[in-house]
C-alpha cells in the first residue's frame, strides 16, 4: 500500500461568519491551536445573526472547560440562567405535562435497569420523574450545583444553561481576539477556487480587500456561502419527517413562571413554542409548518402566550430540515446552520456546532488534505445528526393528538426504520439498545418516549427474581432521598442572584 | 401482563455455551420456568479457554466464587497476550491501558511523538499489565485511583472441562440427561415443535437453545444461513494437547505464527495447554500431531457466522451460532454476549420476533468486529508461507480496511458499534503489528517536547517499579488455592 506524503502543517484559517458558530470555532481553535495557526474571522455587521438556540445541554460545561472559561464570569456576561431540563407540554395531548431531565432516573438493581424495575412497581411508588433529582428540582423551581461529593445524591445533578446567544458570540470574541484571532469587518463579494484541484483559495470582500487561507470554516449560517454556494454541496432534505419550516421568535419582558431552571416547549397546533427564561428577558419562539400555519396566525399563536410585554420586533426565519451531504468538501468545513438543521426542540443547534468543533480539532487536516480525514468526519458527522434527528422525530411521531390536520399528519406518518425498531421494542418489554455515537443517552430516551406516551406492555420478566416488597420500600427510599435533596436546594432566582446577577457594566466584557 | 411468560427453556448440546447459559438462565428465569439440558457427547468441552475480563461480570452474574473456580478448573491469571513471529518484533497486548492521557490528548499520540526523536520504548512498555506479563509477576488491581496498579485488570485462563464442572455446580436447578438427537420435530409454521432423542424421549420446550458444535437445531429452522469467513480466516482445524508446565508461567496466553498457522499456549495449573491452528488443505492432520510431538486430538473448526442465530423459537449460543480461530484470547466473549443479549430481549411464550431481529444485528456486529481484530492479525503478519500469504491476498473487509487506513493516516481508532475491543486494545493490536501512523496528532505538540519526554520516562518507571514490585504469577497462584 502506498501512502501519501505528510503534507506542510496549516498555518492559516478562515472563518466566515460571525455567529454563535462563527466565534465558537475562533474561540476553540485559538485556544488549541494558537500560536500554530493563525486565525482570522470575517463576519459583517449588516448581516443579522440567528442566535435560535439559546437553551443549550450539559457537555456545553466540556466546551467552557476546554477554554478555560469561568462560569460565573461567563453567566454574568450572557446573562444566563441554569437549565435542568425541558418541559413537554400539551405533546402527547392536549394538558399533559412531561420533563426531558439531564441526569438519570433511579438506580439500577441487581444490574436490572431502573426504568424496568419502575414499570413493575409503578401504582406503588410514584411517577418516574420522581426518581431524577434534576426533574423533582426543576418542578420547584429549585438549583444548587452539583455536590463534589460522590456519596451526595446532589452529586449526580447535571445542568446546562440558558444564554443569550449574541452576547455569548460576543464574549467568545473577545476571548478568541485575547488569543489572537483577528476579526475583520466585510462582506464577501466573490470566492476564488484554486484552478488545478477546485479547493478555496481566497475569499474577496466587497472593498476589494483579498484573504487567502489554508483551511476555511464555512460559519455563514443558512446561505451557506462557501460549502453550498462556491462548492455546490449538496443538501439532504428531511423534511418529509420533519415538516416545520418557519419560526418566527420574540423576546418579552420576565412574567408567568418567572425564571424557571428550565426551557418549555409547548406544543401549538401547527409546531411548537419555546420559552427560555434569560436573567435579563424571557425568549419565546413558535416553530411551524408553513403548509399549516400563516404566518400571521403564527405570530398571534406567539404574542397571545407571551409572560409579558414584547421586547423587540418579531424575527422570522425560514429554514428546511436536513442536513449537508458532506459538511466537509476540499479545503472547507461547514460548522453551524451551513451544515444542516435540526429544529431546536432538543436544544441541539449550539451542542452541534461544538460536536463539529470537537472534531474538527481531532481530525486538524494538514495541507495534504488527506481524504480519509474528511471521510471520517463526514461519516461521524451524518451518523451524529442522524441520530439527533430520530430522538426529535420521536416527539411528533408519539403522539395521541389529533385536533388538527398538522398532528394527525405527523402522528401517521411513515419514520425511519431505526426509530420504528427503537419504538416497538421500547414498547413491548422496555427495551433499548443504544448506539455509542447517540447524544441521547438511554436516560434521554427513555424520558421522552415514556413521556409520550409510550410505557412499556410489559417489563423485564428479570425484575420477578428481585421480591417485590423490597423493591417497592427501596424505590420509596429513593425518591424521598431525591425529594429531600431537592428540597434543601436554593430557589433558582435567589441562586442566580448571588452567583452570577448580570451588571449592566458587566455584562459586555470578556473574562 | 398480558403476554405467558416463558414455561420451559431446552438446552440442547452443553459445552461452555451451553452451561454457559444454563448457569445464567437459571439464576435469572423464575422459578416456574423450567430448564432442562441435553447434553450431546460431541459438545463435550475439550482443552483451555483464554478469556478477556468481561467474562468475571459474567461469573459474578451467575454466583461464581473466582477462587473455587480457579480451583476446579485449574485456573491462572492473564494480563493479557504475547504475539511472537507475526511481526518483528514480539510483542504484548496488556489488559491496562498503556499511559495516561497527558494534556488532554490519547497517550499513543505521546508516544508517537516521542518515537520520532528515539525516546520512547516500546508501547506496551507503558502498559503495567504488558510489563509485568512479561517479567511473570501478577497482583490484583488496586481500588486505590491514584495507584499505578488501579489501572490493572486480568481474565482468566481455565480448563474447558473444569469450567464446565463449576458452571454446572451453579446451574443447580438445570435438569440434565445425556442423550443424542435422533429427529428435530418442526410445526407447519417452522418453529421447532421437539426434539427426539435417539432413546425416544421427546423434549418439547418454549424455547430451545443449540449450543450443539454443529448447530443440529438451528439448521432445521427456515432461515440458517452460514456466512462463511474462511477466505481471510484461513484455519480449519485445532489440534489440542497439554504439555508440562513451566517453573513459573506468564500470566499471558502466548500466540507463535508456524509455517502451518499459529501454535497458542495456554498455561494451566498442572499443565500448558497446546492448541496448534491449521489449514487441513495444506497440513494433513498427521502433520500436525507431528508438531505438536506426535499426539493430539483434532477439532474442526469453521470460521463464520449465522446469517440469524435466533430464528423463531430456536436460539443458537456458541459454536452454532459463530465460530472464529482463538487467536484474540476472547474465547467465550461470544457466547457471553449471546446469553447477555438473550437475558436482555428474553422472549414470551408465543415468541417475539421484533427481539429476534434485534438480537441477530446485535450479534451479528459484534461477530463481525471480532472477526475484524483476527483478521488485522493475519494481514499484519510477515510470514510469507502459502497459508500466510493466502489469507493476506483475501485482503480485509471493508469496515477493516476503513479502521486501519484511519489509523496509519494519523493514530485515530474508529469504533464502531458493537466492539468487543476498546479503544486501547486496538491502539495496542495495531503497534504492536507494527502499523504505526504517519502523523500524530497536532494537540499532542501543544505540550513541551522536554516535557513531555520527562513525562514518558517518569511513567515508564513508575510501571517498571511497580511490575518488580509484584509477587511472582506461580506464587499469587499459591495464595488463590
Amino acid at each position: 500500500m502506498t501512502l501519501p506524503p505528510v503534507g506542510d502543517p496549516i498555518r492559516r484559517v478562515l472563518v466566515l461568519g460571525g455567529g454563535t458558530a462563527g466565534w465558537m470555532t475562533a474561540a476553540a481553535l485559538s485556544k488549541v491551536l494558537g500560536g500554530q495557526v493563525e486565525v482570522t474571522l470575517i463576519e459583517s455587521e449588516q448581516i443579522g445573526t440567528v442566535g435560535v438556540g439559546e437553551a443549550t445541554i450539559p457537555p456545553i460545561l466540556t466546551f467552557n472547560a476546554m477554554l478555560g472559561i469561568d462560569e460565573r464570569a461567563f453567566m454574568r456576561a450572557t446573562r444566563a440562567s441554569f437549565k435542568l431540563g425541558i418541559e413537554f407540554r400539551d405533546w402527547t395531548r392536549l394538558g399533559d405535562r412531561y420533563i426531558h431531565p439531564f441526569g438519570t432516573f433511579g438506580l439500577d438493581i441487581e444490574a436490572i435497569k431502573f426504568h424496568q424495575v419502575w414499570r413493575k412497581v409503578r401504582d406503588q411508588v410514584g411517577p418516574i420523574e420522581d426518581f431524577n433529582l434534576a426533574a423533582v428540582a426543576a418542578r420547584q423551581n429549585r438549583f444548587a450545583l452539583p455536590d463534589p461529593d460522590p456519596a451526595k445524591v446532589l452529586s449526580s445533578l447535571k445542568y446546562a444553561f440558558h444564554f443569550d446567544a449574541g452576547l455569548y458570540a460576543r464574549f467568545l470574541r473577545g476571548f478568541a481576539e485575547a488569543r489572537g484571532a483577528t476579526r475583520i469587518e466585510g462582506k464577501v463579494a466573490d470566492v476564488t477556487l484554486r484552478g488545478e484541484d477546485g479547493f478555496i483559495q481566497s475569499l474577496t470582500l466587497e472593498d476589494g480587500r483579498t484573504f487567502e487561507a489554508d483551511l476555511f470554516i464555512d460559519c455563514s449560517g443558512f446561505r451557506a456561502l462557501l460549502i453550498g454556494q462556491a462548492l455546490g454541496g449538496r443538501y439532504v432534505d428531511w423534511s418529509h419527517w420533519l415538516p416545520n419550516d418557519r419560526a418566527v421568535a420574540i423576546p418579552c419582558d420576565t412574567g408567568g413562571d418567572g425564571l424557571t431552571p428550565y426551557t418549555r416547549a409547548t406544543a401549538d397546533k401547527a409546531g411548537w413554542r419555546w420559552r427560555i427564561p434569560l436573567q435579563h428577558r424571557t425568549g419565546n419562539g413558535y416553530v411551524y409548518s408553513s403548509a399549516h400555519l400563516g404566518d400571521d396566525e403564527a405570530l398571534a399563536a406567539l404574542i397571545a402566550g407571551l409572560d409579558g410585554p414584547a421586547r423587540a420586533e418579531p424575527n422570522v426565519l425560514r429554514f428546511q430540515a436536513g442536513r449537508r451531504d458532506q459538511a466537509w468538501i476540499k479545503n472547507c468545513v461547514a460548522i453551524g446552520l451551513s451544515s444542516g438543521f435540526l429544529e431546536p426542540l432538543e436544544s441541539t443547534s449550539i451542542h452541534l456546532i461544538q460536536a463539529g468543533i470537537t472534531k474538527l480539532l481531532a481530525l486538524f487536516p494538514d495541507k495534504s488534505f488527506d481524504p480519509l480525514e474528511i471521510d471520517e468526519y463526514n461519516r461521524l458527522t451524518a451518523q451524529q445528526v442522524e441520530l439527533v434527528r430520530d430522538f426529535i422525530i420521536l416527539h411528533f411521531k408519539a403522539t395521541e393528538r389529533s385536533d388538527t390536520p398538522y398532528w394527525n399528519h405527523v402522528r401517521t406518518m411513515q419514520i425511519p426504520e431505526s426509530l420504528q425498531r427503537k419504538i416497538d421494542l421500547f414498547a413491548g418489554r422496555g427495551r433499548l439498545f443504544s448506539s455509542d455515537y447517540d447524544l441521547f443517552a438511554e436516560p434521554s430516551w427513555i424520558a421522552v418516549l415514556m413521556g409520550q406516551g409510550i410505557v412499556p406492555r410489559q417489563y423485564d420478566a428479570l425484575v420477578d427474581s428481585l421480591p417485590e416488597a423490597a423493591l417497592v420500600q427501596r424505590l420509596r427510599r429513593m425518591s424521598a432521598l431525591i425529594g429531600q435533596t431537592a428540597q434543601a436546594m436554593p430557589d433558582h432566582q435567589a441562586f442566580i442572584a448571588r452567583y452570577c446577577a448580570a451588571e449592566a457594566a458587566a455584562a459586555h466584557s470578556p473574562a | 401482563m398480558s403476554r405467558s411468560p416463558l414455561n420451559s427453556v431446552a438446552i440442547l448440546g452443553g459445552g461452555v455455551a451451553g452451561w454457559m447459559s444454563a448457569a445464567a438462565l437459571a439464576r435469572v428465569l423464575p422459578p416456574a420456568c423450567a430448564i432442562r439440558m441435553v447434553e450431546t457427547a460431541d459438545a463435550a468441552p475439550r482443552g483451555a479457554l483464554s478469556t478477556l475480563p468481561a467474562l468475571r461480570g459474567f461469573h459474578g452474574l451467575v454466583g461464581l466464587d473466582e477462587a473455587a473456580l480457579m480451583r476446579v478448573a485449574r485456573g491462572t491469571f492473564k494480563l493479557g497476550a504475547r504475539y511472537d513471529g507475526w511481526t518483528d518484533p514480539d510483542h504484548v497486548e496488556g489488559f491496562s491501558d498503556a499511559g495516561a492521557n497527558l494534556d488532554g490528548v490519547a497517550f499513543h499520540h505521546h508516544w508517537l511523538r516521542a518515537r520520532q526523536r528515539g525516546e520512547a520504548g516500546r508501547y506496551e512498555d507503558y502498559s503495567l499489565a504488558a510489563v509485568a506479563g512479561r517479567m511473570g509477576r501478577f497482583a490484583p488491581p488496586s481500588e486505590d485511583p491514584r495507584s499505578v496498579l488501579s489501572t490493572l485488570s486480568y481474565g482468566l485462563h481455565l480448563d474447558a472441562a473444569g469450567y464446565v464442572a463449576a458452571l454446572r455446580a451453579a446451574a443447580g436447578r438445570v435438569q440434565a440427561r445425556t442423550g443424542e438427537i435422533a429427529e428435530v420435530a418442526q410445526a407447519p409454521d417452522g418453529a421447532i415443535a421437539a426434539v427426539i432423542l435417539a432413546d425416544g424421549e421427546r423434549i418439547a420446550a418454549d424455547l430451545f437453545i443449540d449450543t450443539t458444535p454443529e448447530g443440529r437445531l438451528i439448521e432445521a429452522t427456515p432461515d440458517a444461513a452460514w456466512i462463511d469467513e474462511s477466505t481471510a480466516l484461513p484455519c480449519d482445524r485445532l489440534a489440542l494437547r497439554e504439555v508440562a508446565s513451566r517453573a513459573n508461567p506468564p500470566p499471558l496466553t502466548e500466540f507463535e505464527a508456524v509455517a502451518e498457522g499459529w501454535l497458542r499456549r495456554v498455561p494451566l495449573r498442572g499443565g500448558d495447554a497446546v492448541t496448534l491452528a491449521y489449514a487441513s488443505g495444506l497440513t494433513p492432520d498427521d502433520a500436525a500431531r507431528e508438531c505438536l510431538g506426535g499426539e493430539a486430538t483434532i477439532v474442526r473448526l469453521r470460521n463464520g457466522r449465522r446469517e440469524r442465530a435466533w430464528s423463531g423459537n430456536c436460539l443458537a449460543i456458541g459454536p452454532a451460532a459463530s465460530q472464529l480461530e482463538p487467536l484474540n484470547g476472547d474465547d467465550a466473549q461470544g457466547i457471553q454476549g449471546g446469553v447477555g443479549r438473550l437475558i436482555a430481549l428474553l422472549p414470551t411464550a408465543d415468541g417475539s420476533p421484533l427481539a429476534a431481529v434485534e438480537y441477530n444485528r446485535l450479534m451479528a456486529e459484534t461477530f463481525d468486529r471480532a472477526r475484524d481484530m483476527a483478521v488485522l492479525r493475519y494481514v499484519a503478519a510477515t510470514r510469507t508461507d502459502p497459508l500466510w500469504a493466502g489469507a493476506r491476498r483475501a485482503g480485509p473487509p471493508a469496515a477493516l480496511a476503513y479502521k486501519r487506513a484511519q489509523f496509519e493516516s494519523r493514530g485515530r481508532v474508529v469504533l464502531y458499534d458493537e466492539e468487543t475491543f476498546v479503544e486501547g486494545a486496538w491502539v495496542g493490536a495495531f503497534l504492536g503489528h507494527g502499523i504505526t501512523p504517519r502523523r500524530h496528532d497536532r494537540l499532542a505538540d501543544r505540550l513541551p517536547a522536554d516535557q513531555a519526554d520527562a513525562a514518558l520516562a517518569r511513567l515508564r518507571g513508575l510501571i517498571r517499579q511497580a511490575a518488580l514490585s509484584m509477587p511472582t504469577h506461580a506464587d499469587a497462584l499459591k495464595d488463590r488455592s
